[in-house]
């Protein structure tokens, strides 16, 4: 049995979340700075992208919260049991370098491109491609566009991090 | 008689057993086996209610809704079903109805009080029989020889299994490859995967979705294709799917099609249907060259909603069913990679009651009839993959002004459209500070004081936006947004 929660303790609860990982990020980041091998370019790159990350998130996760309407305040509807699972893998050709992964402009929905996500509401799993990886999946973290397939384009960069190389774009279908 | 019925029943023994006992130790195992039960009681007589009308038991005995259910009953619904004529069971039934005599049999073994409304059914005579009846059902065992295939020993070797070892649904995927070695199910059955089933609020709608991961190594690409379309999936699984008519070529591309589920093997003035006008849309990608074939099926609520003749009464349904080769593989060849997602919503049901309803029924899960039955042996009336291109777009078009994709896009009310602007910023924001901040780290400029000023800044922001929040929702913005 669950215990419903209170107004706001849902998110209040999400605020000290981010907050914490946001600390715990720094902190870790500043160990690593000052220990013998440093942080790196690939650890700073992460650190980035990571903080950016848990921005999109906590705050997704609070506006699903709040958009969920007064059942949400009431504590009737704001976790769920599970979560729908990301798109498909994405292959993409491996590296030498770490790269970061964002959506270059809206994805419009298969058969209806009136119907577009935009970039804001995309995230990916995960949410850095370290060097070597070749497979990412899509996240969807508004549910107002679940259940079809949507085309867009993503960009891999390195942020500058690594000397001439420019970002690749590349067209992806996924379902979501 | 229906197979459906006697799945939902065997499943329904455990709501039933929350009801009556409202014992925590039945509450505890009856949530392992299916999460969050307890805390939703009552879903069993409620979809009973949903699916079959009252005073609708003039055909027989029990046709009327149930309220309570019993296990012998199920198993006897079940095993009269197939002998009387029905077809033999799916795969996935199979998987569905004895993950339910599973469950019941672990419940009765572990918790022995007075007030359980049913007893053991691997215990009496009579339970065993029919045991010994469904067992060689499923197992795809000759009917005929089933008594020398699950003997009274047997049965009790099989009815230990369950309650020693299956102790909740993460114990599935091993005791179900045991149910193999013992002739209980078939390999096809156990690899069905559980239905991985979510509550979401879609649209401002709380709505199941439900996604599975499925793939084949006697299934090609072509061959899922060559059934996969909408207008075969009455013939894919005519348990649940009654019939899929086919309503015309839209303007847009889409495809129209009438489809109507309910439990099929009950006249409808016992068991009402779901009537709804649906839109199917397929697309294909073929590589130039090395890569992989792919093909792609969405489906979606005909547009303007609701189109007659649906009732109305599923007000989501989209999804799509995805399907590709690996990588440089033979679309004529196995193996077949699927990926789907159904998102619905069904009036009438609470939310957990609707996320057990599409889990029971394989409202969300028609792919695996078609990968472990209908693409194994195919119609050839099937209606194929590839439409004729001189279809021209029929009458019954009423799509919105706009033509070509003008959906209705999500709803953009004030409490939404105020939050995802606030998020948008705050996140700008935010991000443009961390993006400084390690620009610095980076330079090796970045003090002590900086990052403590940025933490505080961090934390105030989010301790203080829900309160802006409310504070902006509160502001009137006009024309309705």
């Amino acid at each position: 049995m669950t215990t419903p929660k209170p107004p706001m303790r849902a998110h209040s609860a999400v605020a000290q979340q981010l907050v914490g990982k946001v600390a715990q990020r720094w902190v870790v980041a500043g160990d690593k700075s000052d220990s013998a091998e440093g942080l790196g370019t690939d650890g700073r790159i992460a650190l980035v992208h990571d903080l950016c990350d848990l921005g999109m998130t906590g705050w997704g996760i609070l506006a699903e919260c709040v958009v969920s309407g007064p059942g949400a305040w009431l504590g009737t509807s704001c976790e769920c049991a599970c979560t729908p699972l990301p798109s498909e893998a994405v292959e993409v050709q491996a590296t030498t370098y770490p790269r970061q992964i964002e959506a270059s402009g809206p994805f419009a929905r298969v058969g209806m491109p009136n119907v577009t996500i935009p970039a804001s509401a995309i995230s990916f799993e995960p949410s850095f491609l370290p060097a070597g990886t070749t497979q990412f999946q899509v996240v969807l973290t508004n549910y107002n566009y679940l259940g079809a397939n949507y085309t867009g384009t993503i960009k891999l960069s390195t942020q500058g991090a690594v000397n001439n190389v420019a970002p690749v774009e590349m067209v992806v279908t996924v379902g979501l | 008689m229906s197979t459906l019925r006697a799945i939902l029943e065997m499943q329904g023994c455990l709501d039933t057993a929350v009801v009556v006992t409202q014992d925590p130790r039945v509450m505890e195992i009856v949530d392992a086996f299916l999460p969050d039960s307890s805390a939703n009681s009552q879903w069993y007589q409620e979809i009973e209610a949903f699916m079959f009308r009252p005073g609708g038991d003039s055909g027989g005995e029990g046709d009327g809704p149930r309220t309570t259910a019993d296990p012998v009953n199920a198993l006897q619904d079940f095993q009269e079903g197939v002998v009387s004529g029905g077809p033999p069971p799916t795969p996935l039934e199979a998987s569905r109805l004895i993950y339910g005599i599973g469950a019941v049999i672990h419940l009765t073994r572990t918790v022995q009080i007075a007030s359980m409304p049913f007893s053991d059914p691997s215990a009496d005579e009579r339970g065993q029989s029919l045991l010994a009846d469904v067992f060689a059902l499923t197992g795809g065992q000759a009917f005929e020889q089933r008594a020398q295939f699950f003997s009274v020993d047997n049965i009790d070797v099989i009815a230990e299994l369950f309650a020693s070892q299956f102790n909740s649904w993460k114990d599935w995927i091993p005791v179900s490859q045991q149910l193999v070695t013992l002739g209980v199910l078939t390999q096809n059955a156990a690899d069905i995967p559980l239905c991985n089933a979510c509550v979401i609020t879609y649209d401002g709608i709380q709505s199941v979705v439900v996604d599975s991961v499925l793939s084949s190594n006697q299934v090609s690409l072509n061959a899922l294709k060559a059934v996969v379309d909408p207008r075969n999936w009455h013939d894919d699984d005519p348990s649940f799917f009654c019939a899929m008519q086919y309503e015309g070529l839209r303007t847009d591309g889409w495809r129209r099609v009438l489809e109507t589920v309910g439990f099929c093997s009950y006249p409808t003035a016992i068991s009402p249907r779901l009537v709804t006008m649906l839109k199917f849309f397929k697309t294909t990608v073929n590589p130039n060259g090395p890569g992989r074939y792919e093909a792609r099926l969405d489906y979606e609520l005909n547009d303007p909603f609701t189109t007659p003749p649906s009732d109305g009464k599923i007000t989501v349904d989209h999804g799509f069913i995805n399907m590709w080769t690996g990588d440089n593989g033979d679309p004529n060849q196995p193996p077949v990679y699927v990926r789907t997602r159904k998102v619905c919503h069904i009036d009438g049901l609470r939310p957990y009651t609707m996320k057990r309803f599409v889990c029971l029924s394989g409202y969300a899960f028609i792919v695996a009839n078609m990968l472990f039955g209908s693409a194994l042996n195919p119609d050839p009336n099937a209606v194929a993959w590839a439409d004729s291109p001189n279809e021209q777009p029929s009458d019954l078009d009423e799509q919105p002004p706009g033509g070509s994709g003008a959906q209705a896009p999500p709803s953009d009310n004030s409490v939404a459209s105020t939050a995802i602007s606030m998020v948008a910023k705050c996140v700008e924001e935010l991000t443009v500070k961390q993006f400084d901040l390690a620009d610095k780290w980076m330079s090796g400029q970045l003090t002590v004081a900086e990052l403590a000023q940025h933490s505080a800044e961090v934390g105030a922001r989010i301790a203080s936006e829900p309160w802006k929040f409310i504070q902006a929702i509160t502001q009137p913005k006009g024309g309705g947004k």
